[in-house]
């Protein structure tokens, strides 16, 4: 295993896609945390002619709510959940891009016609590239949740007075009138994390089972997004014809799973009220998080498996 | 025989046709084994099959007397299968490094074999380039020196030759003679006719998937070889014409030359010939074996099967 993690690093050290993915998506990340937190420690309202003193105090209060809400998201621990979440689409994408090429482009290239001549043992090597690619993954990961730890200390936003997010006058008048307002437990920002971290593996598994099996990186990704995009489609089609005791079949779909998963963590953070997001759709099911997360546990663990099956039983033709 | 490939009863369709069809070979260790085939016979499909790339539906194959695409077995093969596969943002040394590496030798010591591997194909002044701005003949010749990498015991070379300009094809072909005297087993997939009779001791020749011919060089040359027997006069000839025909010799005339007959006298021996019609009181002023070219042989092989 030793020499496939050594020839794994000289294969991929001078490939400069994979490190614009693994340093371009923090950095991404952290632009977009930058440019929020830029325009979060401010909140002007704009009054013409005399206010009423009443009112005048009702503005000052919910402008002080206003500044301690916006605050909210660039403070430790909140911040974690900030950058990941700006970093969300880039991290899937990322993912799954990195998955197929490094899958994919053996197949374009025909080197894994070598790889398979000097290192016949199939299994062994996918499981070095599988590790690689999480590896791959889990750096980004950390690159972006180390950041946005740091950033409150780096890129500091004014928390105002969190005690003006609880003063009666305001409540109900600003923010999500459903979303709960207020800090999030380290606990729970990690959950939030960790169900994104989740969501870019299902999308490695994706995209990584379509490059074996088409054995080409590009279609392999298109593949993936035309797949993610159907299914979606289909499950909201069939969420809202078929009868009730059906409805647990487009449950199951990936993206509705992926959907949910973050919906669940968030409700568990405190960061969303249950009942909201995709929970909403029509003809929507609820299922228990736990079972939620076993049947998107079972979808990540197949499609991995599926991997070793088509390597193992592939003709290399290359 | 101790036999570095033994294949037998090999089978493989693509399709509804069939790629390789009931193969059955035996490569002696030590011989420079030719594998001569049209396009599209199923030369590469067999490589493929040996090396376990690929499965076979029927059939069995020993390398050196273990399963194709064993970790014991592949240690001691080096192949060239079809056109050469790198990765292209990777120098020449850094390939065969990795493929080293890969092979589990350490690092040093896979160093040194990627710069001896190119060191024998002549790749060393460039073996810091990119490979993606190799032409196609450098990319043969690094295939080749990973093909080398681990000094096998068997070199499979599937049209080594392929894309290379003179002075490379004489080179490659000079590397394939060195590898012969130093004792290696090379099964040699090619086209090039000229190529198997200048390296090769024994050759097999597929067509659609059929092995049509297989054993020595020398006697597939001899199964096609034909006596040229001349006359004073054409009457002569045309006497022994109908003698040979009635022994069940096949005969026919040579062009403008009304004297001279020419004789596929196998398997009997010309002497047999000249007996034969001396017997009849005719007396060839001249009897010379003309040998077949493997190019001729190669076609009455292939052509009508």
């Amino acid at each position: 295993m030793g020499s496939l993690l050594r020839a794994e690093w000289l294969r991929i050290r001078r490939r400069w896609d994979v490190w614009i993915i693994v340093l371009g998506i923090p950095a991404l990340a952290l632009l977009a945390y930058a440019t929020s937190a830029h325009s979060g420690g401010s909140f002007n309202v704009q009054t013409s002619g005399d206010v009423p003193p009443e009112f005048k105090q009702q503005i000052a209060a919910e402008t002080a709510a206003s500044l301690a809400l916006n605050a909210l998201p660039f403070q430790f621990p909140h911040s974690i959940v900030t950058m990941v979440q700006g970093s969300m689409p880039w991290l899937v994408l990322g993912s799954a891009f990195l998955s197929a090429s490094l899958l994919g482009n053996e197949f374009t290239w025909g080197t894994i016609r070598n790889v398979v001549l000097i290192r016949p043992d199939r299994l062994r090597y996918l499981s070095t590239r599988l590790l690689t690619l999480g590896g791959l993954l889990l750096l980004t990961f950390g690159l972006v949740t180390v950041m946005g730890a740091l950033a409150p200390v780096v890129l500091r936003v004014d928390p105002g007075d969190p005690s003006a997010l609880s003063d009666p006058s305001v409540l109900g008048r600003i923010g999500n009138p459903v979303q709960p307002i207020g800090p999030v437990s380290p606990g729970g920002a990690l959950t939030v994390a960790g169900s994104m971290l989740v969501v870019a593996v299902a999308g490695m598994a994706l995209a990584g089972f379509a490059a074996l099996k088409l054995r080409s990186a590009a279609t392999a990704m298109l593949a993936a997004g035309i797949y993610a995009i159907a299914e979606g489609i289909v499950a909201a089609l069939m969420m809202s014809r078929l009868p009730e005791s059906l409805r647990f079949i487009p449950q199951m779909a990936l993206t509705v799973r992926i959907t949910s998963l973050i919906q669940d963590a968030q409700v568990a953070a405190g960061l969303a009220a249950p009942g909201g997001g995709p929970t909403n759709s029509v003809g929507w099911l609820s299922l228990p998080p736990a079972v939620g997360a076993a049947i998107l546990a079972a979808w990540v663990v197949g499609l991995f498996g599926l991997w070793f099956v088509v390597l193992r039983r592939a003709d290399i033709n290359e | 025989m101790d036999a570095a490939i033994e294949v037998r009863g090999l089978f493989r369709h693509f399709g509804p046709v069939p790629a390789v069809d009931g193969i059955d070979l035996t490569v002696p260790r030590g011989s420079v084994y030719g594998f001569l085939g049209p396009n599209g016979s199923g030369k590469t499909t067999t490589i493929r099959l040996m090396l376990g790339l690929i499965r076979p539906e029927r059939g069995s194959i020993k390398l050196f007397g273990g399963a194709p695409g064993s970790v014991d077995c592949l240690a001691q093969v080096g192949a060239v299968v079809e056109q050469p596969a790198f990765y292209p943002y990777l120098s020449a040394h850094e390939n065969l490094r990795l493929f080293a590496t890969l092979a589990g030798m350490p690092s040093t010591t896979g160093s040194a074999a990627a710069d001896r591997a190119l060191d024998v194909v002549g790749l060393s002044a460039v073996a810091g380039r990119r490979v993606d701005g190799f032409s196609t003949g450098m990319s043969q010749r690094l295939a080749m020196a990973l093909a080398l990498l681990r000094d096998p015991t068997l070199v499979i070379l599937d049209e080594p030759t392929n894309g290379l300009d003179p002075g490379g094809v004489v080179e490659v072909r000079g590397l394939i003679a060195e590898l012969a005297r130093n004792g290696k087993t090379v099964f040699l997939s090619t086209h090039v006719l000229t190529e198997v009779e200048q390296l090769c001791d024994r050759v097999a020749v597929l067509q659609r998937g059929r092995l049509v011919a297989d054993g020595l060089v020398r006697e597939l040359l001899e199964r096609g070889q034909r006596l040229a027997v001349a006359f004073d006069t054409a009457e002569q000839a045309e006497q022994a014409a109908r003698v040979l025909d009635e022994a069940g010799l096949a005969t026919e005339p040579v062009g403008d030359r009304a004297n001279t007959l020419m004789v596929n006298f196998e398997p009997r021996s010309s002497s047999d010939i000249n007996r034969l019609l001396a017997g009849q009181g005719l007396y060839p002023a001249e009897l010379v074996v003309r040998r077949a070219s493997l190019e001729s042989v190669f076609l009455d092989l292939t052509e009508g099967v």
